[in-house]
């Protein structure tokens, strides 16, 4: 992006009303660019919405990070650069290295370091943070030639690496990565030592865009993909499985077939982190089986859910991966060796996104860089872990819903299935919990979302809950499923948030948290700030098995008892 | 107006919202209150990245008008 491009977001943005997001940009130079870029690429983040940048006071990092948290914000975005730790690594400020002021520059930057770390540590208690490490070259003071590393620069990049890791280990920190930003913007341009001297701005205006775009995103993280379908033959595995026979496909480098082996490693490692992997292929179904029972095959056939093995075109193989999945295809990615395959896909699911598995090697890391990106999180928790066993179990349960009636309470009554309902304000109404209330749309009271900051004020407040269930039975673990957010007066329960997740659905969990609620807080009523979004019908539809749905909807106890199903569930309550 | 002045004027437009297109040609630092030393690195940043030309730091002071900014741009594109 141009400079002038960043400025007409801006303008364009300064029409529209009071600011909906706010965030902090704390540096310790002049932020000038800095700040346009990373306003623009917020704004192009949250299109339609009012965004305001704050910035701090020039060569006062650590007070910057004060003013940040004392600013209430959405998000902070830190900038170090080797200037915070020490002036006299900066251009402005240069003094000679001698042999005393190396030893004393090595001291002040540990400290100033630690000081930072204390800085951003607390500011990550009040919002999120992306984090980046300085990215500028150390000044040429050093008395090696600079091919040669010198002991204080590695002194100096040992304390950013010790920072990094400990940024890199907290759950509201995003650290900017080296790596990706040196492949983006070439460490030798990224220095404006003019602009440095003159405006007190050290950056050239390519790596100004490149950091505001990383500090955007990093703050703004889309939404990541939910799940990879694979072909098999020349991806999964070389060799036409058809023709070459089960010994005849290989993934080994002796097989000069590496390639497919790491391509099923890396399958392997997303499955880990909860990622679906489904197979769509034009196969023999009980030749795959086979294949798949081979001692050195990287990616087991456990890791998969499900497989849709035959002749059939590949579009009709990936709507039934959706649909046992119940995701929508823009969340998918579908990877075949076939043009022509992924075209039929792309004709059928326009919004599935489609790669070519490559030839060649150097083009497969590229594709794999690639999706590690689309398939990319902060965080894993303990429910990505347990998606693909937790969907496979969905099966199970949308079979016996389909059960005439006496047959599905027998189902539900011999699941084991147990809910653990955690009132007051759960340990579990972190991480999980802010997730859930911010994605889930289907099984939602109201579609309201919160930021950090909104989610930490509601949390504070004395009279609030945040109520958690989770759910396990003898299918699978469901872990974290559903949050509701609420205050009681009286005997009244008023809910301002309800969502559940509906991998949970046709459990009869949505009741159970509901008599929990009556029973926790000895109520007598529940008043549902319920509104329709467009997207929570499942949700009117529960209200409308009562005598709503309707804003300001209220449900009694006898009522809710009156129509309540059975119940098979097995209790635990935890009071926080 | 020259290919220059018309896309300095954009530049100036950019940085410099309220300015009438009409005024912008005789646009000084002293006339307009807005001129601080953050709109003229961010006018002269815009100005190089339009024209492809650098900035050359010690003649800033002197780059105070739209007129000598393009005497100056204009020069760049000579050398």
């Amino acid at each position: 992006m141009k400079l002038i491009e960043a400025i007409d977001i801006l303008r364009a943005a300064e029409a529209r009303a009071a600011k909906t997001r706010e965030f902090f940009l704390a540096c310790g130079f002049e932020p000038l660019h800095l700040q346009s870029f990373f306003g623009a690429y917020l704004h192009l983040a949250h299109p339609g919405e009012s965004i305001g940048v704050t910035v701090g006071r020039f060569g006062d990092l650590a007070g910057n990070l004060d003013r940040a948290r004392a600013a209430h914000v959405e998000g902070a975005a830190v900038v170090i650069e080797w200037s915070d730790l020490d002036p006299r690594l900066g251009m402005r400020e240069l003094t000679a290295w001698t042999r005393e002021r190396r030893q004393d520059i090595a001291r002040t930057a540990e400290m100033n370091a630690a000081m930072i770390q204390s800085g951003v540590g607390l500011l990550a208690e009040s919002c999120h943070v992306a984090l980046c490490l300085p990215t500028l070259s150390l000044p040429p003071f050093d008395f090696t030639p600079g091919v040669q590393a010198s002991g204080l620069e590695m002194g100096l990049t040992a304390a950013m690496a010790t920072l990094g890791k400990w940024a890199a280990a907290q759950p509201r920190i995003r650290l900017a990565s080296w790596e990706r930003l040196d492949c983006l913007s070439p460490r030798a341009a990224r220095h404006d030592v003019g602009s440095e001297l003159f405006n007190g701005f050290p950056y050239s205006q390519p790596h100004a865009d490149i950091m505001g775009k990383t500090l955007a995103g990093l703050l703004c993280e889309a939404a990541p993909k939910k799940g990879l379908i694979t072909d098999l033959d020349g991806v999964f595995w070389r060799g036409i499985l058809g023709e070459a026979g089960v010994g005849g496909v290989s993934w080994d480098l002796a097989g000069r077939a590496r390639v497919h082996g790491i391509y099923q490693e890396f399958l392997s490692s997303l499955a880990d982190r909860g990622v679906l992997i489904g197979v769509a292929s034009k196969n023999d179904p009980a030749l795959v089986q086979e294949a798949f029972r081979r001692p050195d095959i990287c990616c087991e056939a456990a890791l998969i859910y499900p497989f849709r093995v035959h002749w059939g075109p590949k579009s009709e193989s990936v709507s039934d991966i959706l649909r046992a999945w119940n995701i929508a295809a823009d969340a998918v990615v579908f990877v075949d060796d076939s043009p022509m395959e992924l075209a039929e896909v792309r004709t059928a699911h326009p919004n599935i996104e489609c790669h070519l598995f490559p030839r060649e090697a150097q083009k497969l890391a590229a594709m794999l860089e690639s999706l590690r990106d689309r398939f990319g999180r902060s965080a894993i928790s303990a429910e990505d872990r347990i998606r693909t066993e937790s969907i496979r179990s969905a099966k199970t349960w949308r079979e016996a819903e389909s059960r005439p009636g006496g047959l599905f309470e027998e189902f539900l009554s011999q699941a084991e299935a147990r809910v653990t309902f955690s009132s007051g304000k759960a340990e579990g109404a972190g991480r999980r919990a802010f997730e859930l209330v911010n994605k889930t749309n289907q099984f939602n009271l109201n579609g309201r979302r919160y930021t950090l900051a909104d989610w930490d004020d509601y949390m504070a407040r004395p009279e609030t809950f945040a109520a958690t269930v989770e759910y396990r039975d003898k299918f699978s673990p469901l872990g974290v499923i559903a949050v509701a957010l609420g205050w009681p007066e009286k005997d009244v329960i008023h809910l301002d948030s309800w969502v559940m997740s509906c991998r949970a659905f046709a459990r009869r969990i949505e009741y159970q948290s509901i008599r929990q609620l009556f029973e926790n807080y000895a109520a007598s009523e529940i008043i549902f700030d319920y509104v329709e979004t467009g997207r929570n019908g499942p949700f009117g539809e529960f209200l409308a098995g009562f005598h709503g749905p309707e804003s300001g909807f209220r449900l009694g106890r006898e009522e809710f008892e009156r129509k309540c199903p059975p119940l098979f569930h097995f209790v635990e309550t935890i009071r926080q | 107006m020259t290919d220059i002045d018309s896309r300095l004027t954009r530049c100036f437009l950019s940085v410099f919202p309220k300015l009438p297109q009409t005024a912008a040609a005789t646009a000084t630092s002293e006339t307009m209150d807005s001129w601080d030393s953050i709109a003229a690195a961010t006018l002269l940043t815009i100005v190089s990245e339009e024209f492809e030309i650098p900035i050359d730091y010690e003649a800033v002071d002197q780059l105070t008008s739209f007129a000598a900014i393009r005497e100056y741009v204009a020069a760049q594109l000579a050398s």
